[in-house]
């Protein structure tokens, strides 16, 4: 059964609409990430979920059973802020502990579970300390594990690693993971790192200006984007997009860009036949899909220019300058092509996107 | 090349964090260098006395080969960014551009032409009408960039600049910052947290940590060289994977021994003989389907998906080791393979956490 589910939500604030008509399912013990950029409505979505604000219109129900007219309490589900308070004057523990002491628990069912949070977040060291000698991640990590340890029907979380060092973040985005697999929570998790929609979620849904752009797993939204936004917001580096026309040459279609002619699936000829695009369309592929050879070959085609090489250790990105577009390729991090001027390019047609410009849709 | 600054000692003392110790450094002409360092460490302390801001209590700083410690900043011919945007939001974008010019006694003909000129390079040009206080956070961090390249300052100190910007933001901002440096031969002194930036945009790393410096080296050297286990463990993302391993033998000659992986490696290497560790990168975690020679069955705990790559967490002991692999190649559960490309793992004294290294490797007997 679905644990939480949101229909039809509407929502403004004067003349802004920060969520329009925004719907979504989500099943129990799910990790479900809300990924979008600064005032997509990510935050107003929790709050409206958590009761803080009333949305204009739709439907919420929690467990089958609709929470619209349900104060906060009586919902029975957390959310943790991007800044989290502590209380001051207690140790890391009783911070930890505090959601468990309100009834029914006793101190060493209290200890066990504190313990277990503590040791997966690595917060043991400082759980006599009071918060005024942590530090900012710690703080943090303190605050995760109070959300944690009495999760509610459904743990919302709001950017929860933004504002911590990239380090710790890359830690604790892997201490989450593992969490949620051992512990099966529903939860629902704010951000607008795809890296960490990615790699946690079970589901994603992606939002920009208030509206749902797609709507899930990490797989569909990385390998089937629906639309440009979603593309260019999944991925680092994210999906090529090279402006092209289509046009038939023996009765075979090709998109001819500048600088390149690809020829184009069957499946998507069949597709594109069935409903022509008005305004020409974008061919897409992800960086590691296109080929990189030092000289032409059937496999390598298209002449570029090696503009600048980004080296991350494990791979190489190479910068490309194909006609008057800019193309991103992955390539080892032993690659000679890197210290060449030069690079032939290959967009293979299995991995090939067709983007209608006139939609910004992908032809599916 | 030219030496563009060049720190010699520089030390200040605090109390609390961010102290920075005899720190010494050079910058060549033109070139980005990074410094890297978790919270704390003093980076941003070193970035505020070469600006002038802060007074070095001990050492030198040399711009162009010239002793600056002394002068206030506005003489020491840099420009400054900060994580937290100067922008003036009751002037338009054009006019913010303008302003340092002015300041300058440049003239009006040519201030148009410089303003026009580097708005196209940084795609401004659609934003120069407009007031400051409507641009979004992005808009106003690239005008903040931009108000200060225009005054074409030859040493750019850059304070984690990227901080408060967007994820996606950030990546594309990256390359642009890389693009017109390169174009523009700026010398850029950039401070950072972030392993991932400093990788991909700089020319030179340093690491510091405790105020100190640890390693300074292009990023493939940081990156397939560190000097210690934090260096390893502070650069790369997924993180390097450390285990416990036993060092056999003496006089130089070594063998190390992996728990349920035998010994993997011979060679000579200036360690002690006992249980030490070894730092194995997760894409030189090979994996195999079925069983070959020198691997061990795992269980798949957990897979993180980046879309392009997989990292997948596997059973070693009590703990899980990661390793990248290809979309789909296993699912959670799976019971699948894996050995250490040895050529590639890092040898760490556990006395003094410093990386050893291991002459004449050889597969052991």
């Amino acid at each position: 059964m679905k644990k939480l589910v949101v229909n039809g939500l509407r929502k403004r604030f004067g003349a802004v609409t920060a969520l329009d008509d925004v719907s979504f399912g989500v099943e129990a013990g799910q990790l479900f990430c809300v990924l979008g950029p600064t005032n997509a409505g990510k935050s107003t979505l929790l709050k409206i979920i958590a009761g803080l604000y009333r949305a204009d219109k739709g439907e919420i129900d929690i467990d089958g059973e609709a929470v619209n007219y349900l104060l906060p309490h009586e919902r029975q589900v957390s959310l943790l802020f991007q800044n989290m308070a502590l209380f001051p004057t207690l140790t890391g523990f009783d911070n930890v502990a505090f959601p468990l002491r309100t009834g029914g628990v006793t101190e060493s069912e209290i200890a066990d579970k504190v313990g277990v949070i503590a040791r997966l977040l690595k917060i043991e060291h400082i759980l006599s300390r009071r918060p005024a000698t942590f530090s900012g991640g710690e703080q943090q990590r303190v605050a995760i594990g109070r959300a944690l340890v009495h999760p509610g029907r459904v743990l919302m979380l709001d950017e929860p690693l933004t504002n911590l060092d990239a380090r710790l973040r890359i830690e604790l985005r892997i201490a989450f993971k593992k969490l949620h697999i051992e512990r099966n929570q529903t939860i629902i998790y704010v951000t607008h790192d795809q890296v960490e929609a990615m790699s946690l979620s079970d589901k994603i849904a992606i939002l920009k200006d208030g509206r749902l752009y797609q709507l899930g797993t990490p797989d569909e939204v990385y390998h089937r984007p629906a639309n440009r936004f979603v593309a260019e917001f999944i991925g680092s580096p994210p999906m090529n997009l090279v402006r092209a026309e289509l046009s038939e040459k023996d009765s075979i279609l090709y998109a001819v860009g500048n600088g390149f002619t690809v020829p184009i699936s069957s499946r998507h000829t069949a597709l594109l036949s069935a409903s022509p695009p008005q305004n020409g369309v974008a061919v897409g592929i992800r960086p590691e899909n296109v080929e990189v050879g030092g000289s032409e070959s059937p496999r390598s085609p298209i002449a570029a220019k090696v503009m600048w090489v980004e080296s991350l250790g494990s791979k190489s990105i190479l910068s490309l300058e194909v006609g008057n577009a800019l193309v991103k390729a992955v390539v080892k991090p032993t690659d000679p092509i890197q210290k060449e001027h030069r690079a032939w390019i290959g967009f293979p047609s299995q991995a090939l996107h067709i983007l209608d410009q006139s939609t910004d849709r992908f032809v599916r | 090349m030219d030496s563009k600054l060049e720190l010699r000692g520089l030390t200040k003392r605090f109390d609390a964090v961010g102290a920075v110790s005899g720190l010494s450094l050079t910058a060549r002409d033109g070139e980005f260098l990074s410094l890297l360092g978790p919270s704390g460490c003093g980076k941003s302390t070193t970035l505020a006395m070469i600006a002038g801001l802060l007074r070095a209590d001990d050492g030198d700083i040399l711009i162009d080969n010239r002793v600056v410690s002394d002068l206030p900043t506005q003489q020491r011919g840099v420009g400054l960014v900060f994580q937290d945007y100067a922008v003036f939001t009751s002037l338009s974008v054009e006019a913010n551009l303008a302003f340092g010019l002015e300041a300058k006694g440049v003239r009006r003909a040519e201030r148009k032409r410089r303003v026009k000129e580097l708005a196209e390079q940084l795609d401004l040009t659609s934003l120069l009408k407009r007031r400051g206080a409507t641009l979004n956070m992005s808009e106003m961090q690239r005008v903040a960039l931009a108000r200060v390249l225009i005054v074409e300052p030859s040493l750019l100190l850059l304070d984690e600049p990227m901080s408060n910007l967007d994820a996606s933001v950030r990546a594309n901002l990256r390359g642009e910052l890389r693009q017109m440096q390169r174009a523009h031969g700026q010398t850029v002194f950039y401070v950072t947290h972030d392993q991932g930036e400093a990788l991909s945009m700089s020319d030179r790393i340093a690491v510091m940590r405790g105020g100190k410096l640890l390693q300074i080296g292009t990023p493939e050297e940081i990156y397939q060289q560190p000097i210690s286990r934090f260096v390893a463990e502070f650069i790369g993302d997924p993180p390097i994977n450390i285990i416990a391993c036993d060092v056999l033998g003496n006089d130089g000659s070594i063998i190390v021994n992996v728990p349920k992986l035998g010994n993997v490696a011979a060679g000579r290497g200036a360690i002690s003989a006992g249980r030490h560790l070894l730092g194995i990168r997760p894409h030189n975690v090979i994996l195999e389907r079925v069983s070959a020679p020198d691997t061990m069955q795992t269980t798949v705990r957990f897979v993180e998906n980046f879309g392009a790559e997989h990292v997948l967490h596997l059973e070693y002991l009590d703990e899980l080791i990661r390793a990248t692999s290809v979309p789909g190649f296993a699912e959670v559960g799976a019971h699948i393979y894996m050995r250490f490309d040895i050529a590639r793992a890092h040898l760490i004294d556990a006395g003094t956490d410093r990386v050893v290294r291991i002459d004449g490797l050889v597969k052991p007997e």
